[in-house]
């Protein structure tokens, strides 16, 4: 088989080399050894955690750009290679016990992980993620397997990077190369490789079955983003034929981006601001060169990411200014740490809390490590000054939530103040709606907001109790369910009794088949990737505010998603029939 | 005969015992020849191990009881300590 179908995480077309990057779990073999292999064992062991030391250094010194962010996290991860202890403990179990060196090294892994399970600390317990790095990286080595690192050291321009999966470690490590698009067999629309690709600004197909088992090192591949194919070894005819293809989306791409400075419009005079999503500062540019007119979205997690200790006030202080002064006048909703679940790289290890997604993670962590919170809230408002900040605060589930941060935002504009440090007063507050407790206490929520922003990835994981990365159950991960629509009625109708603003910063606001019933809604603010700014500033002008209010009625009657879909279908088509199917 | 040294420091940088910390620790605890031991909430930990020394997993506040077996136990202590209450040269 050459053609492969998966999701479309991120659109464009791509034509290039596959680089096969294999993440999944390695099973080792267990089998006990002669007395006289000992020697012999323990040397292997020693090898393979030596080639684990160099190609963690060769890695390291080859980062570059956003990728240097990342290389505290490999020092750290050398030292344990480096650590006595692990290859003494190791040795003894194959001297003693007559394990091989899969086997102890394994044992001696899985010792220090139940250590970790035992811990309270948060921070100590995702310390376990390192560990199983490590010990994953010494077993690569021991069964003949090729780590990851060597193949980035072939990186070229036309590179398609094929994997099972990729941690989010490992797709911010990529993002460092210059790549031509992502392919992985498992993943969502909204998993994070699908994000980072979007960001990128290159396609990514997800979930695309089989594919690692049927494409070579080195072969030839056309990846579709917008179709959500994978074409493996093409023909010549196939091959001028995704050429073509390549070429006249780049056409309408510029076509659209040419048009990307008129407003959101629509046809009866309707405006609603398009902005971007961001998770570097370095992708301030591209939202402003697609014609965002706010930042939406500013994830603040990269800063967490990829190190070891938290991001001091002064560290948060410079990389906001940044934002604020580059955006001017413009917009710029950051949001707090959100750190938990996906986004946390050392998440891999199998989670100490049986549910991270209900667990520890977002506004709930701030509030239990107050000095991290606090270095962040301070570097905010001193930066408050540098441009128009607004400050969102993640994963609200009830009021009190509410009452404690905003008492920590006034202690420490005490201490500024104490300080003699300049920051705005009142900077615009608001909270994401992701939770559904949140939804159905948006008359009260509100009153302590200046917005709302709707987080529409896991407020649908949450409303829908789907996990969208659970390749068993996305298919129930659906965005026009009416459950949806109605939440979204409820919390707009909250902010807009009280005169407030409501945006909303999903992956939803990027879909053209969502975007009907969102401007019928009333949505004063849709921030999106950065990527899909144009053609949504687009898709807005071709429709008309009356209609979008009468379709959105029609769909809060619809009983069931498929025919909120179909009714989103048909209205799209009958509405921009000119528009090319790429663009859609 | 050599006989074991002990003291007790309190951990006093914000993030604790964390992968930085650990990590300088375990450097200086290397220079010395003398078996160094650092016991927490029921748990001991080779200093010489970042792994080991991780799994205490001691925050901020945490009572550290270090120690030292050997002929620079003093010496190794000392510097111990030092680094301790220098947050890491944080």
């Amino acid at each position: 088989m050459r053609l492969f179908r998966g999701l479309s995480a991120s659109p464009g077309i791509a034509i290039g080399q596959v680089l096969l990057l294999d993440r999944r779990r390695i099973h080792a073999p267990h089998y006990h050894i002669e007395d006289s292999q000992t020697d012999v064992e323990i040397q292997r062991l020693e090898k393979a955690i030596e080639q684990s030391v160099e190609q963690l250094e060769s890695i390291r010194t080859s980062f570059v750009g956003e990728g240097l962010d990342h290389q505290p996290i490999l020092e750290a991860h050398e030292m344990m290679l480096k650590d006595k202890a692990l290859l003494e403990e190791a040795s003894g179990l194959i001297r003693t016990e007559k394990l091989n060196a899969e086997w102890s090294v394994e044992r001696v892994i899985e010792r220090i992980r139940k250590i970790f399970d035992k811990v309270t600390d948060a921070y100590f317990k995702e310390r376990r993620g390192d560990i199983y790095f490590v010990g994953e990286r010494i077993l690569r080595n021991l069964t003949g397997k090729e780590a990851d690192i060597q193949n980035l050291e072939h990186v070229d321009e036309d590179t398609i990077v094929v994997a099972y999966d990729l941690s989010p470690v490992d797709t911010a490590m990529l993002a460092g190369y210059r790549l031509r698009a992502f392919v992985t067999e498992v993943g969502t629309y909204t998993a994070h490789t699908a994000i980072v690709a979007r960001s990128l600004d290159i396609p990514a197909v997800v979930g695309v079955k089989g594919v690692m088992q049927a494409a070579g090192q080195g072969d030839a591949v056309v990846v579709d983003g917008v179709k959500g194919t994978v074409l493996l070894q093409p023909t010549s005819e196939e091959l001028k034929e995704a050429q073509k293809g390549l070429e006249l989306f780049e056409k309408q791409s510029l076509e659209l981006l040419e048009a990307k400075a008129l407003p959101a419009e629509t046809l009866d005079g309707k405006r609603v601001e398009v902005a971007g999503n961001i998770e570097l500062p370095s992708e301030v540019s591209s939202v402003l060169e697609r014609g965002g007119e706010a930042i939406g979205l500013y994830r603040t997690e990269f800063l967490f990411l990829g190190r070891q200790d938290a991001p001091s006030e002064e560290e948060h202080f410079q990389t906001y200014c940044k934002i604020l002064a580059e955006m001017g006048e413009r917009k710029v909703t950051i949001r707090t740490l959100d750190v938990g679940g996906e986004k946390l790289f050392s998440s891999i290890a199998s989670p100490m809390e049986h549910n991270p997604a209900l667990g520890m993670r977002a506004v709930r962590y701030c509030l239990s490590h107050q000095d991290i919170f606090e270095a962040q809230i301070a570097g905010l408002l001193r930066a408050s000054v540098f441009g128009e900040l607004q400050i969102m605060l993640p994963m609200v589930s009830c009021l009190s939530e509410v009452h404690a941060v905003k008492q920590i935002i006034h202690d420490v504009e005490k201490r500024l103040e104490d300080e003699g440090k300049e920051f705005r007063k009142n900077i615009p507050f608001g909270i994401t709606i992701e939770v559904p407790s949140a939804v159905l206490l948006a008359d009260e929520l509100i009153k302590e907001c200046d917005f709302f922003s709707v987080g529409t990835n896991d407020l649908i994981q949450y409303l829908l109790a789907v996990d969208r990365n659970n390749e068993w159950v996305n298919y129930l991960y659906r965005p026009l369910s009416p459950a949806v629509l109605k939440a979204l009625r409820i919390i707009s109708s909250a902010a807009f009794k009280q005169g407030k603003d409501v945006y909303l910063c999903g992956e939803m606001a990027g879909m053209a088949e969502c975007v009907p019933f969102l401007l019928g809604m009333g949505f004063d603010q849709l921030s999106m990737n950065a990527g899909s700014i144009p053609r949504i500033k687009r898709l807005v002008r071709e429709l008309s505010f009356a209609e979008c209010e009468d379709l959105l009625d029609s769909a809060l009657e619809c009983a069931d998603a498929t025919d909120v879909e179909l009714l989103a279908r048909d209205f799209i088509e009958a509405k921009i029939s000119g528009f090319d199917s790429y663009l859609k | 005969m050599d006989t074991a040294e002990t003291r007790t420091v309190k951990i006093v940088n914000d993030l604790g015992l964390h992968l930085r910390a650990a990590g300088v620790l375990v450097q200086v605890a290397s220079n010395y020849d003398s078996e160094i031991w650092l016991e927490y909430d029921g748990r001991r930990a080779n200093g010489k191990s970042i792994m080991s020394v991780l799994s205490l997993a001691a925050s901020c506040g945490a009572e550290i009881n270090m120690v030292a077996e050997g002929s620079d136990a003093l010496d190794a202590l000392d510097a111990l300590a030092r680094l301790i209450e220098n947050k890491f040269q944080e």
